[in-house]
């Protein structure tokens, strides 16, 4: 077995799991808040651009992640000039990961109560500030408990990706162990990446016990 | 102050409240009483505009500002005390420095000034309600709009936050309508009390009158238990005296005991306009000098 290949596949496996989850943490909670919105009628309360972003969503979270990867082939060729490679999962993760997560960050907001809404009609705040000033604050060591499991999603997307050449630690397992029947590729890779989510989760824990004050 | 006129409110098709005419004087304590879903708290709402009435008009004097304290308290708790309290200063133009005084000013008021930097799960209930009000208070508020503000809480704190409010009424001159189910709390604490029953307004008057003198079915319904009426609705052999001083109370009751009246039952109450006494009592056509009652044709 290869240890320098191992230690590269390694940096490329975190290296897209940052990468992904810092794209997917903007997106998903922009698309998360708006669909808050949506059906507020406090905020925006729009019935049918709800639907329509809704559906959007439902779509891009129903597509099979595998399936979404090859679809999107052209599109990832178009906007990071290769389709193979760290940076060539990218769109497809994003794409795959952030619908869920705003599925998780409207829930999140949904099961606030009405009342903080209401708060900050009476405080008199900006439509903006209500979310951000209130509802986010409120909702956040929630949604940062959603986001390791989009974390942890996004591992686990990532080493799918590397089968059909996206690097990382599952196109090692693949490439090094599969094809090559070596078990020392195949465990090492797999403890890796268990380690790598031990230690997500253990992050995350700290942090969600030191901010939520619910 | 606040002058609802022919308010009405639906929704879908049912109607929450019907063709309501209330009128809010400045510095006064209204108490909205009613069974739940009766219409108070959208009502609350309405005057807060959280919900706009279907119909009717609500009229507010220029430049009133309202707080609303909520049965829960609303508190952000990731925020400490401090940040909550400015949230109700997000958009004003006071300098950070001149918002941190008045922090500390509206703390002060509500007793708290020691938790300033607390978050709220650190805080007892009472504590989370004082919050709520100096949050309001911050905005220099002129009418304090409380929905079931007390429903949350044990006995003694809710006499407690009731205190504070009075004392607030006092000394700020803020106007209070209160909406609660505790019916011992706003005997105590309002100057008037409007009774809501779905929807309608069936009675507004002073907290005596409307205590001593019930006049509405629903009245007698939600006050009967406060005034010991429940346990004598279905019996017409039951008569009621009701005297409204000290010294009339005394007097009555030496009359009461001097022609053998049987003396059922008695309840004194005191209501921030003076005392009250009912006496129930049996087989007594007349006593000279009280009006006799009888329960079931009040």
């Amino acid at each position: 077995m290869d240890y320098n290949q191992l230690v590269t596949a390694l940096g490329e496996t975190i290296y897209i799991t940052i990468i992904v989850s810092i794209l997917v943490f903007l997106l998903g909670l922009i698309i998360g808040v708006l669909l808050y919105s949506l059906q507020t009628k406090e905020l925006i309360g729009s019935a049918r651009m709800y639907k329509l972003v809704s559906g959007i969503v439902n779509v891009l979270r129903a597509i099979p992640f595998i399936i979404l990867l090859i679809l999107l082939m052209p599109f990832t060729n178009l906007i990071v000039g290769k389709i193979t490679g760290a940076n060539a999962a990218i769109p497809a993760l994003v794409i795959s990961v952030a619908p869920m997560f705003a599925r998780l960050v409207e829930n999140t907001l949904l099961d606030l109560p009405q009342t903080l809404l209401e708060l900050g009609i009476v405080l008199k705040l900006k439509k903006l500030q209500v979310v951000t000033k209130i509802l986010l604050k409120e909702a956040f060591p929630a949604i940062l408990g959603n986001f390791t499991t989009v974390v942890i999603a996004t591992i686990g997307y990532s080493a799918m990706a590397g089968v059909i050449g996206a690097g990382g630690l599952g196109s090692f397992a693949y490439t090094y162990g599969f094809q090559r029947n070596n078990q020392l590729a195949i465990w090492s890779s797999t403890i890796l990446i268990l380690v790598i989510v031990f230690i997500v989760e253990i992050v995350s824990k700290k942090i969600i016990n030191k901010i939520d004050y619910r | 102050m606040i002058k609802l006129r022919n308010v009405s409110k639906q929704f879908g098709n049912k109607q929450i409240i019907s063709n309501l005419d209330l009128d809010i004087n400045q510095g006064e304590i209204v108490g909205l009483i009613g069974l739940s879903g009766a219409g108070k708290s959208t009502l609350l709402r309405i005057i807060n505009n959280l919900e706009q009435a279907t119909s009717g008009e609500v009229i507010i004097k220029d430049n009133i500002k309202f707080g609303f304290i909520f049965q829960t308290f609303n508190l952000v708790n990731s925020l400490t005390v401090r940040d909550n309290i400015k949230l109700a200063l997000v958009n004003s133009t006071f300098t950070e420095s001149e918002k941190e005084t008045k922090v500390i000013e509206v703390l002060n008021l509500v007793g708290l000034e020691a938790y300033i930097d607390s978050k709220p799960k650190e805080l007892s209930g009472g504590q989370k309600q004082r919050v709520g009000i100096a949050r309001s208070l911050i905005a220099d508020v002129d009418v304090l709009l409380c929905d079931e503000a007390t429903s949350a809480l044990d006995p003694f704190t809710a006499n407690e936050i009731i205190n504070l409010l009075g004392e607030l009424n006092k000394k700020l001159g803020l106007t209070i309508v209160f909406v609660s189910h505790q019916l011992e709390i706003v005997r105590d604490f309002c100057d008037r009390i409007a009774i809501i029953d779905n929807g309608v307004l069936c009675e507004v008057d002073t907290t005596i009158n409307v205590f001593s003198k019930p006049k509405s079915n629903i009245s007698i319904k939600l006050l009967g238990n406060v005034l010991g009426f429940e346990r004598y609705l279905d019996d017409p052999t039951i008569g009621l005296i009701t005297c409204y001083s000290k010294s009339e109370i005394k007097d009555c009751y030496t009359a009461l005991l001097e022609n053998n009246v049987d003396i059922e039952a008695t309840y004194q109450h005191h209501t921030k306009q003076g005392v009250f006494a009912h006496f129930f009592i049996r087989s007594a056509e007349q006593i000279a000098g009280y009006e006799i009652r009888r329960i079931n044709g009040l």
